[in-house]
């Protein structure tokens, strides 16, 4: 039972020592505005980042877990060196934690342990679950085929893959519950982003700790950060863009914002649109700057446009290459300009009605957009909030932004924040994709609490403090009823055994597929038949979004004719909620050799 | 009369500006109190029981 946990700690130390140690570079660039902690968190972050697009462009010709050692073994020995020196040079001296920031601090470590323990808890889910049908799906895949290609059975393993790519790496040196173990690093690392930017608005560090804390305990942050979710990786990449965007002035700092910029759109498709964003903020930021300051900004811009286009042009390039569209699936400008492979017009179609409607929230005309701020405080299930943001955003938010109205700092962030906003607004109104907003309205929330702490009345103060203790209360709380389910599978064997029984669609075949040694390569007639959970090759020609895997082959039925030639050795069947057994018996090739209740598998006689 | 409203406007800002941030908090507060612990059955009571008054 240890074993597992213990495997998984190691695979995440190996994948963090080689991530200091490809970001070390980085944090050299990084100019005196800021602390030793922020460059060591910098590294961290944008190597984690880097050595990604690295472990990816080698894993295009060759992915085997003997690559992915070798090469994260030697990246961590730079790193390991890297901190030794920190730590022998006493850089980052302490008390890292005041007495008065000792309370937003437990909370930051608690949420955090949480996050790590939980995730050791073995994955389940139906098809329904982003963790199952495709962010642990793809690195599975390639670690299998020994190559990284998007598993054509479902689209999203195309979408930009900095997270997953490093999911695969962790599975490789660290075991199957590496991926979800590692939530808390990433997760640390968007808090500490948050405390970082959160310092460079005024803040002190109880400051920076509170903004922490208060995103830490907001369940949609949590959502987004948890279970090999790729949302807090990419507010923490979206964050750190930002933060050195507001002190870059030589070229290397331009360039480490370049970078961060261009894992941010390495890391998911909505990062295409918090570019243009960033970009007029930063214009703006720029232009009220003094004359000398613009015009080194504008040859910062060439430097930072060159880097962003190198760490994110991979991804696309390789998915025009392979799959006929640099964005897979094609955005809705993009379906009669490119023809996607494996996707049909009208499946593409349909996966944009399924995101409209998905991601509706409460309507996109006028009035929702001005009710906004209140219905994501209030109605946080209608975007998806798993129990939503608290209340600082709301609240205290309005009052950090009036008293400091008059800092091109706040007026920087209040530009993109509402230009991320309506962006958002207008696409797919998810709660988790906008964590970078909400850690910007809560660094505002903390200023605004600071000025009533510093300049209110009796009971300016103690509302305040009350809005914040209710609010961080509700978040823990609702944050411990979601994730009760795994920590209770992680510390009782019968209880995970049952929870995998329940929780994981037809179990039982799965289990027969992966123990029979005669199985080689499986049929897969069912679209909501998640093949996360078979160990062996299979074949699926009809994925979860309608993908058509097989040339020729239209339907589960088309699909018998050329099994052969797939070198299929069983197919499972399966009577979902979507679609009966689709193997009418007694069916001539096939031999029945397990069955129970809504699952048969065949031996292909 | 003109002077007397901008007068009253103002003083009645003045004295009011110093509470908003504490009403705007509780209010804020009151709501989300109003949900989560009431639940929204309570709101649903109310509404029948204005619709049935």
């Amino acid at each position: 039972m240890i074993l597992q946990p213990l495997h998984a700690a190691i695979g995440v130390l190996l994948l963090g020592l080689s991530a200091a140690g490809v970001g070390y570079p980085l944090a050299r660039r990084l100019g005196t505005a800021f602390h030793p902690w922020e460059r060591m968190a910098f590294a961290l972050l944008g190597g984690w980042g880097v050595l990604s697009l690295l472990l990816y462009l080698i894993g295009q010709f060759v992915f085997s877990r003997w690559v992915i050692f070798v090469v994260t073994s030697g990246f961590a020995a730079v790193g390991l060196r890297f901190l030794v020196g920190i730590w022998r040079h006493r850089e980052v001296p302490g008390p890292w934690v005041e007495k008065r920031a000792l309370l937003p601090a437990a909370l930051v470590v608690f949420i955090v342990l949480v996050t790590a323990v939980a995730g050791l808890a073995p994955v389940v889910g139906n098809w329904g679950s982003d963790t199952v049908a495709y962010h642990l799906l793809g690195p599975k895949v390639w670690l299998r085929a020994g190559v990284i290609r998007p598993v054509a059975d479902n689209c999203h393993t195309a979408f930009p893959q900095t997270a997953e790519t490093m999911y695969a790496a962790l599975m490789a040196t660290g075991g199957p519950l590496a991926p979800c173990f590692a939530d808390f690093l990433t997760f640390g690392l968007l808090l500490a982003m948050s405390a970082s930017l959160a310092m460079r608005c005024g803040l002190d560090a109880t400051g920076g700790w509170w903004v922490a804390a208060i995103v830490a305990t907001m369940p949609a942050v949590f959502s987004g950060a948890h279970l090999a979710f790729v949302d807090g990786l990419y507010a923490a990449f979206f964050l750190a863009a930002v933060r050195a965007a507001l002190d870059a002035e030589r070229h290397p700092e331009w360039t480490s914002f370049g970078i961060f910029r261009g894992l941010l759109i390495a890391t998911k498709y909505t990062g295409l649109l918090a570019v243009p964003a960033l970009a007029v903020s930063l214009v703006f930021l720029q232009r009220k700057s003094d004359q000398g300051k613009w015009q080194r900004a504008s040859e910062g811009f060439a430097f930072a446009g060159i880097a962003t286009l190198l760490v994110a042009a991979a991804y696309y390039v390789r998915n025009w290459l392979l799959l006929g569209c640099p964005i897979y699936p094609p955005p809705p400008g993009l379906v009669h300009l490119c023809h996607a492979k494996y996707l049909s017009t009208q499946a593409v179609l349909d996966f944009h009605r399924y995101i409209l409607q998905r991601g509706a929230g409460l309507g996109r005309g006028p009035l929702a957009l001005l009710l906004l701020p209140f219905n994501l405080t209030y109605h946080t299930a209608n975007f998806h909030g798993a129990g939503g943001i608290g209340l600082v955003p709301l609240g205290l938010a309005p009052i950090g932004i009036l008293v400091t109205r008059k800092s091109l700092t706040t007026k920087f962030l209040v530009i993109l924040a509402i230009l991320l906003t309506l962006a958002w607004f207008l696409t797919q109104q998810e709660s988790r994709f906008l964590i970078h907003v909400y850690v910007i309205a809560t660094v505002f929330g903390v200023i605004g609490w600071r000025h009533c702490e510093l300049f209110g009345g009796r009971v300016e103060r103690a509302v305040a403090g009350l809005l914040v203790g209710v609010s961080v209360l509700y978040g823990v709380f609702m944050i411990a009823k979601l994730e009760v389910d795994p920590l209770h599978a992680v510390f009782s064997a019968p209880y995970a055994a049952k929870r995998y029984a329940e929780q994981v669609p037809y179990a039982e075949s799965f289990d027969y597929l992966n123990r029979e040694p005669s199985v080689k390569e499986v049929l897969i007639l069912d679209r909501s038949v998640p093949p996360f959970y078979l160990e062996k090759d299979y074949v699926k020609p009809v994925g979860q979004w309608g993908e058509l895997t097989v040339p020729g082959v239209a339907s589960p039925q088309d699909a018998f004719a050329v099994m052969a030639k797939l070198s299929i050795t069983h197919v499972l069947d399966v009577n979902s909620a979507g679609a009966p057994f689709q193997v009418s018996q007694p069916a001539a090739g096939l031999q029945l050799v397990f069955e129970t209740k809504n699952q048969r598998v065949y031996r292909v006689e | 009369m003109k002077r007397t409203f901008q007068e009253l406007f103002t003083g009645l800002a003045t004295r009011l500006s110093p509470q908003l941030p504490a009403a705007w908090m509780l209010l804020v507060l009151l709501i989300f109190l109003a949900i989560r612990v009431l639940g929204s059955h309570s709101f649903e009571s109310l509404h029948l029981f204005r619709k049935a008054l």
